[in-house]
């Protein structure tokens, strides 16, 4: 047992992506609360697959990925919040839009390079075993920034979330609170970029949290729950993936959906097989 | 108290609405240090937007609203408020006290956790509506009484000058009912000044120093007595409502009393 999860950690890249792993599982789930309360999985899944172009251009110019990658998805994330709130149209709709439009544009700049599908796989699913040291201290750096300002603004992303309504009659800043919270959202899908990929960051960003929504009944706990079944579903996964050879992007997912469909059915308080008991009772 | 009689609120002039299109129009009145005054009108009335604009939710289109403290000011925010319906997510994790906590946040200050102090004005604010029994539960597993009351004590937690409750007797039970009421006598006592929108007119007469007749524009104010007469009642109400004069006095039948239906 011990071997099975040591073994990998005597190779460099291996211990660099277990890194990267435990701190997208970490930041991903704690910004996922307030996308799961917010009812914002689409927009972040949106905004996951919208940074392609940016981190296509960065490539092809040689640039930094994270560079491009974190423009476009601030880009994306403030003008979906612009179309929504000038009312012109339902936010979904602008969403899907701007999603599909940049996703097509970042393809489209991909394909002009020759070895175009191996790229294209990296960065729709992940490569964390690619993860260069300069790449963590950037993962660190994005994270340590998203998980601070969650924490710094606990209090006032708790009202906003809850009763926006009262944010303002309070007189918080509700429209920089907003954006700020798509910026940090921008950022936490670059972040998790490298380790899991386009295509399946809105896992990361959603499945632990809702799954310790079902778990808890306050805030923090939540928060805390998640991070942890977030970086707990990260290590587990890449360990899996290093022992059975699957691809680490999906092997972490699928661990973050079985521990989802576990509490769905066994949660103490809002499991589907007590409900079942407590009607055969009842 | 200290307070007592001063000008708390000065609505002069107003005229508000949604999109350009105004729902009140060229409203004046003023709320005095420790009144209790009660907004009455048919559905449509203008009753909710009057209470966005003072709570400064809605861009005026004409007019003035000021909010003064009675006292040196209290805290940053004047205007504390009750919605009619609260349109919040009631299985977000939080609990009841969680939930009167935020109350305190425009006055803790950025980058503060509670103090102590903020807990024991929570503490108190769920006293206030006896509810501190239930502090610990979760928003959603109280009832719809008990959660207007929780919303009650989250306005009172916020400790400003002026409490605006909107429609807070809509749908609520007998007991949450009867501790909004004992809770209203017993904030006169402590001279809050509230303004409080209602479909009872009962109520209104029964409990409240002044009445404010609202239906687009303000059709009368004064103490019950003079505002519950059958002309100015129908100028309100048009045929919305039956108004017949009883041995007892002015007998009144509110829309309200019928149906519930959206209050405006």
């Amino acid at each position: 047992m011990m071997g099975w999860l040591l073994e990998p950690l005597t190779y460099p890249f291996m211990v660099r992506g277990l890194i990267a792993s435990l701190l997208v599982g970490t930041v991903c789930a704690v910004l996922g609360t307030y996308v799961v309360l917010k009812g914002m999985a689409f927009f972040g899944d949106a905004l996951a697959h919208a940074i392609l172009p940016g981190v296509a251009v960065a490539y092809l110019a040689g640039w930094p990925l994270f560079a491009g990658a974190l423009v476009t998805g601030i880009g994306v994330a403030v003008g979906i919040g612009y179309l929504t709130r000038r009312g012109r149209i339902k936010e979904d709709t602008a969403i899907g839009i701007l999603f599909s439009g940049a996703f097509a544009l970042g393809i489209a700049l991909l394909s002009t390079v020759e070895a175009y599908t191996v790229d294209l796989t990296h960065f729709l699913f992940g490569n964390v075993l690619g993860v260069s040291p300069a790449d963590l201290w950037t993962t660190g750096a994005l994270g340590g920034i998203v998980l601070l300002l969650v924490a710094a603004l606990y209090k006032e992303f708790l009202v906003m979330a809850f009763d926006p309504v009262l944010a303002q009659v309070l007189r918080l800043p509700t429209t920089f609170l907003h954006y700020l919270l798509l910026v940090m959202l921008a950022a936490t899908v670059v972040v998790a970029l490298q380790t899991v990929g386009v295509a399946l960051t809105v896992a990361m960003l959603v499945t632990p949290a809702a799954t310790a929504y079902l778990l808890t009944r306050r805030l923090l706990p939540m928060m805390a729950l998640a991070a942890f079944l977030g970086s707990f579903s990260a290590v587990a996964g890449l360990s899996l993936s290093f022992s059975l050879n699957v691809a680490s992007g999906p092997a972490v997912v699928l661990i973050c959906t079985a521990l989802f469909l576990l509490a769905l059915f066994f949660s103490p308080r809002r499991g589907v097989v007590w409900g079942w008991l407590r009607r055969a009772e009842g | 108290m200290s307070g007592a009689g001063c000008e708390v609120l000065r609505v002069e002039r107003v005229t508000v609405g949604y999109d350009g299109r105004p729902v009140l129009e060229g409203v004046t009145f003023s709320v005095f240090g420790g009144e209790q005054v009660a907004i009455v009108g048919p559905n449509g009335a203008g009753k909710s937007t009057l209470f966005k604009a003072i709570a400064g939710l809605l861009p005026l289109q004409a007019g003035r609203i000021e909010v003064f403290g009675c006292e040196p000011h209290r805290g940053p925010v004047e205007v504390s408020y009750v919605t009619q319906r609260s349109e919040v997510d009631l299985s977000f994790p939080v609990t009841v006290a969680d939930v009167v906590m935020m109350g305190r946040v425009g006055r803790m200050g950025w980058l503060r956790w509670p103090s102590r102090e903020d807990r024991e004005a929570v503490r108190r604010a769920l006293a206030q509506v006896g509810m501190e029994d239930l502090a610990d539960r979760q928003i959603g597993e109280l009832s719809g009484g008990q959660q207007q009351r929780v919303f009650i004590a989250r306005a009172l937690a916020q400790q400003a000058d002026l409490l605006l409750m909107d429609e807070p007797f809509a749908g609520v039970d007998a007991a949450s009912e009867q501790a909004i009421l004992e809770l209203l006598d017993r904030l006169r006592g402590e001279g809050l000044t509230i303004l409080l929108s209602t479909h009872d007119l009962n109520l209104a007469a029964d409990r409240f120093d002044r009445i404010l007749l609202l239906n687009r524009r303000l059709i009368a104010q004064g103490p019950p007595s003079e505002v519950f007469c059958p002309d100015l009642l129908r100028r309100a109400y048009g045929g919305q409502l039956a108004i017949w004069e009883h041995e007892r006095g002015l007998v009144m039948l509110g829309d309200g009393h019928c149906s519930m239906g959206e209050g405006g």
